[in-house]
């Protein structure tokens, strides 16, 4: 019997850790040569989400990462659950680039739940992301996490909001 | 003139209302306008009948939609008649039909026609592909066993595939609805696979075909194929081990249609949670199904029979050979045979079915072909000859033409030199004079020397004689090129003459059988003349007839002493005198005496060799008494002595 399952697309701008963000969590990982020649590779993570030990599987999709989506990348999103949006605490335009990306997909598919990692936050001397604007953010209703990838700070958390919610969503529907 | 504006319904409605009360301009109206107010209800009728059409036509969208929304009633209760208005349409007017139809059709036929093609391109290149490969040559041979075209044998052997897993993946999202494999051991997180094929098909798609259509469907790995079938919502792929024939994929497509009638709409609604779809792994199952299998214990079992097989190969190829072989060999030694036999000719020696067929010359004289071909060890069976008749010039055979066609006695001997008949040795004049005749018509003779040759006359048979010692009575005699030996001679010599003859050069064929022996011959005679008695009268007077008795006495005297003449024996004879007792002692004495003399002197009158005989009286008288005249007689007594002295003649 198979279980739920959900694609989660994970996006954000070149460079800000998408691909380390996830790879130490998940379970199932095909070779990061994908990225670069398909421009997407498939990483797979079951999350437990609530006591009585429902579960379900994340099929995320790492997208290659760029400033905007070309009809590629926009394809590779179509059929999504929800989605990672990664940004780099230490760039502060590629919050920008984030959100720019999330109104690109919200104008194709709809709006679709998400999860913000504000990633990098070890390096503390270099970060660009005041108190106020991660407040203002999380006031918006974006829920917003500041991760990790190398100390792997609040990734898990984040990942398993995200999945909570298409957990719900999907047993609801 | 002014137009009479139209009164709306409402206005002649109000009017009516108004005028409601004034019964009796109503009655004065019906009778004024009574026609031409049930006109106007009737228009007002009809007015508000098409106003309710206007506002149907705006509501049955909604209509249709709120039914459909509700359940599956409005899809029946339109299917028949949609069904009967296309099929009508079809039938009585094609042409629209036909046309509306055309743009999908086209491209429909050149899909179904395109996909035929590259299957059969794919099976062609196989075919050449393995024709030249040892596993081709392989197949060639178990085609050949099998005695199927090679053609269909690679086909069978190349559409040997299975269906190793299928996984039936929605096409927008690249979830995973359902999968299946043959080994539980799945590879990969199917959850992944079934993504990242969806990410392969949107990247293929977005890079290189540019095309909605355009889509992604074979895939090969080395003995693998994925095939990728697209409906309108899922995508059904199959990892097949094997080359998968063509009819496979609509088989497949088969199966993913009726996927999507039975769960099209929770496909459409997959959101992720396989509850969704019950039964829908057993359908997919279904896929594995198709395919066939390599038969593994016939491959077991292939190497045995292969090794069988090509013993028994071998053995044929080496028995093959062999008989070859040994076929060639005699055919070798059957021509050096025939060509170191006099008068025989091969123009021609070859092999046909194992059988070997000789063609040549033969000449009558010579050896027959067969007769060489089984003291060669040919079987007769196995040995066909066709020799044609000619005469031979080589010395040999007109040796033996000659000697058929002469005849020649033994002691002639024949030799051909060149074109010469030489003729030597002793032979008769008639003989001589017969082959000079015959001799002349033989082939390739050109010349006969008889120089050599001599007659059978009396020097030679006087140079015989001397040459065998003859005795004296022995004859010597040729007649018909045949020498006779006759007479009498001592056994001793009759027994040498073979000897004796073949020491002589030149003999001819020799008859010594008349030949006998001398001593027997003499005890013969000396039997007929010891005892022999001549009888007198009373005084010395014959008696009468004794004078042919002493005549033939006489003869063979003669003829003893002739036989014993050169032998080692000495005839002696003697001649005793007898009286009867009558007369005197004295008298009688002197008679005895008397008669023996008597018959002495007769006897050597006759011929016969005083020295041969002797005369004596007989010892002592008879006692005196009567007159006997058998007792007045001479009897012959006979004695042959040999070397030693002795008396060897046996009465």
């Amino acid at each position: 019997m198979m279980g739920v399952t959900a694609k989660v697309s994970l996006v954000g701008d070149f460079a800000v850790g998408k691909t380390s963000t996830v790879t130490r969590f998940v379970d199932d990982s095909f070779s990061e040569s994908y990225l670069t020649t398909v421009g997407v590779k498939i990483d797979t993570k079951e999350v437990v989400v609530d006591e009585a030990d429902s579960r379900i599987k994340l099929i995320i999709w790492d997208i290659a990462g760029k400033g905007r989506f070309s009809d590629t990348d926009m394809n590779y999103v179509r059929g999504s659950s929800g989605y990672l949006l990664v940004a780099d605490g230490t760039r502060r335009e590629t919050l920008d680039s984030a959100f720019h990306l999330r109104d690109q997909i919200e104008e194709t598919h709809g709006s679709l739940p998400y999860v913000l990692f504000l990633n990098k936050s070890d390096l503390e001397e270099s970060w660009e992301l005041s108190e106020a604007v991660i407040s203002g953010l999380r006031a918006n209703g974006v829920s917003t996490y500041v991760t990790s990838a190398k100390t792997g700070d609040n990734v898990q958390a984040g990942i398993k909001e995200l999945a909570e919610t298409l957990h719900r969503r999907a047993v609801g529907s | 003139m002014k137009p009479v504006p139209i009164q709306s319904e409402t206005d002649i409605s109000f009017s009516c209302r108004f005028l409601k009360p004034l019964n009796q301009l109503d009655k004065l109206k019906e009778l004024l306008f009574g026609v031409e107010k049930q006109e106007l209800e009737s228009v007002a009728e009809r007015i508000g009948e098409l106003e309710k059409q206007t506002s149907l036509a705006d509501t049955l969208p909604e209509t249709i939609e709120d039914s459909y929304g509700r359940g599956p009633r409005l899809v029946q209760a339109l299917r028949k008649p949609v069904e009967e208005c296309l099929s009508t349409s079809v039938r009585e007017n094609p042409e629209e039909i036909s046309n509306a139809l055309f743009p999908v059709m086209g491209p429909a036929i050149r899909k179904a026609v395109r996909e035929s093609l590259r299957a059969f391109a794919q099976q062609l290149n196989q075919a050449i592909d393995n024709s030249l490969t040892p596993k081709g040559l392989r197949w060639r041979i178990q085609a050949w066993r099998a005695g199927v075209p090679f053609g269909d044998f690679v086909l069978r052997r190349t559409l040997l595939y299975r269906v190793e897993h299928a996984y039936l993946i929605q096409k927008h999202s690249g979830l995973l609805l359902q999968r299946a494999h043959l080994d539980a051991a799945a590879f990969k997180d199917d959850d992944a696979v079934s993504a990242m094929l969806t990410a392969i098909q949107e990247f293929v798609k977005d890079s290189f075909v540019q095309q909605e259509a355009g889509r992604l469907e074979t895939v090969g790995m080395g003995e693998y194929t994925l095939w990728a079938v697209h409906g309108p919502d899922c995508m059904l792929a199959c990892l097949i081990r094997g080359v998968p024939p063509r009819g496979l994929r609509d088989d497949l497509g088969r199966n993913l249609e009726e996927i999507h009638l039975r769960y099209g709409s929770a496909i459409r609604a997959f959101h992720g949670g396989s509850e969704s779809l019950p039964g829908l792994e057993n359908e997919l199952a279904r896929c594995l199904q198709l395919g066939l299998r390599p038969e593994e214990k016939r491959k077991k079992k292939r190497p045995i029979s292969l090794i069988i097989l090509g013993l028994l190969l071998l053995g044929v190829l080496v028995y093959f050979l062999a008989g070859r072989y040994l076929l060639s060999r005699k055919m070798s030694a059957y021509e050096d045979a025939v060509s170191s036999t006099p008068g025989l000719v091969l123009t021609g020696l070859e092999s046909t079915r194992g059988k070997i067929l000789a063609t040549g010359l033969r000449d009558p004289m010579a050896h027959a072909p067969e007769d060489i071909a089984a003291r060669l060890g040919i079987p007769e069976a196995q040995f066909v000859s066709a020799f044609s008749p000619y005469h031979s010039l080589e010395p040999e055979l007109m040796l033996v033409r000659a000697v058929k066609l002469l005849e020649p006695p033994g002691s002639v001997s024949l030799r051909v030199d060149g074109d010469t008949l030489s003729v030597s040795g002793k032979s008769s004049y008639e003989w001589k004079t017969e082959a000079d005749a015959r001799a002349r018509l033989m082939p390739g003779v050109g010349r006969v020397d008889f120089s050599t040759l001599n007659y059978f006359d009396h020097d030679w048979l006087a140079f015989v004689r001397e040459g065998t010692a003859a005795p004296r009575r022995v004859d010597l005699r040729i007649e018909e090129d045949v020498l006779h030996f006759e007479g009498q001679a001592p056994q001793a010599w009759i027994d040498a003459l073979p000897d004796a003859l073949a020491a002589l050069p030149d003999m001819p064929v020799t008859n010594y059988s008349a030949l006998t022996d001398s001593r027997s011959v003499l005890m013969h005679l000396g039997r007929q003349i010891h005892g022999e008695a001549v009888f007198y009268e009373d005084a010395l007077e014959f008696k009468a007839g004794q004078e042919e008795k002493i005549r033939i006495l006489a003869t063979r005297l003669r003829a003893l002493a002739d036989m014993t003449e050169g032998e080692p024996l000495s005839a002696r004879v003697v001649l005793v005198g007898y009286t009867d007792a009558s007369g005197t002692e004295i008298q009688n004495r002197f008679l005895r005496i008397r008669r023996a003399e008597l018959l002495q002197a007769y006897l050597v009158e006759q011929g016969v060799a005083a020295s041969l005989l002797s005369v004596r009286a007989a010892p002592e008288a008879a006692e005196s008494g009567p007159v006997n005249p058998a007792l007045r007689r001479v009897l012959i007594e006979l004695a042959l002595i040999d070397d030693s002295g002795a008396d060897v003649f046996e009465p």
